[in-house]
């Protein structure tokens, strides 16, 4: 059930880039881009694909992606939404969040954080069904547990040390969040559309 | 080459980052900045340096991350 008006009309959804011209012109992190487009594959299964040609039958046909090309949670999990977008036949749209602050303010994390990336799915009136914020609560717990046990395991090390070991573990972890990724998206929209 | 002025690794739509150089600005400091969202080299470059922009590096060799405990951006 639509619940809001929106700034992404369906003209202006029409603006956003596909994911794969938004790929062709960004500036940094292609490499990461396409490291993580491909474990997206192995994240989103045939089950999930399965859930996700669902919801678009339901009615969520429709993703706006608000995102930047330096952010590790964008080239994280930008590849898991192009992905369920690519299977499901979900059609994706990208909005670079700092030439689109009207997008980005509508979706404001806890009312105050242009965080990203923020998905917002619609329906193809382009009337709002829910949105998405930048990554699963579990997620945001583990990367806190990471960096506090590298610090008490490399105290006294030196900083570059205990950052290097902290990304280290952090990207090693990458592939199995993308995977909490689609559980929290699947989450909601099974939840938004009553699946 | 060694700079005499201190090196400010920031990215576009940064609010710490904002805040940092507009105080510089305000206390006539002379800085050089460097933009991490508009190139792979700079990136890399204040990735070796920091996770969380904006990153200084002083000519003193000191390096700090962020701005008065404000949130900055993760680059790492």
């Amino acid at each position: 059930m639509a619940e809001k008006t929106t700034v992404v009309t369906s003209e202006r959804f029409d603006q956003g880039l596909n994911y794969s011209d938004y790929l062709a012109q960004i500036k940094v992190n292609q490499d990461r881009f396409s490291m993580y487009d491909e474990s997206a594959v192995e994240a989103v299964t045939d089950d999930d694909a399965g859930f996700f040609k669902a919801a678009v039958e339901k009615g969520c046909s429709r993703v706006v992606v608000i995102g930047e090309d330096w952010c590790p949670d964008v080239y994280r999990g930008m590849p898991v939404i192009g992905r369920i977008a690519e299977l499901s036949g979900m059609e994706m749209k990208v909005f670079a969040r700092d030439e689109n602050l009207d997008i980005a303010d509508e979706f404001l994390n806890r009312g105050e954080f242009r965080s990203i990336p923020t998905l917002v799915f619609y329906n193809a009136d382009q009337e709002y069904l829910c949105h998405w914020i930048e990554r699963p609560e579990s997620v945001t717990a583990e990367m806190a547990d990471i960096t506090k046990a590298v610090e008490t395991e490399l105290a006294g090390q030196g900083e570059d040390a205990v950052r290097d070991a902290r990304r280290d573990r952090v990207n090693a972890r990458f592939p199995e969040w993308q995977k909490d990724t689609v559980k929290d998206i699947r989450a909601l929209l099974s939840q938004t559309l009553g699946m | 080459m060694v700079s005499t002025m201190p090196i400010v690794y920031t990215i576009q739509g940064c609010d710490a980052c904002v805040k940092l150089l507009d105080k510089w600005n305000a206390d006539g400091v002379v800085f050089e900045e460097r933009r991490a969202d508009l190139s792979q080299d700079i990136m890399d470059e204040a990735r070796k340096y920091g996770d969380v922009v904006p990153i200084v590096r002083y000519p003193d060799g000191r390096v700090e991350e962020g701005f008065e405990g404000g949130i900055g951006c993760f680059i790492g």
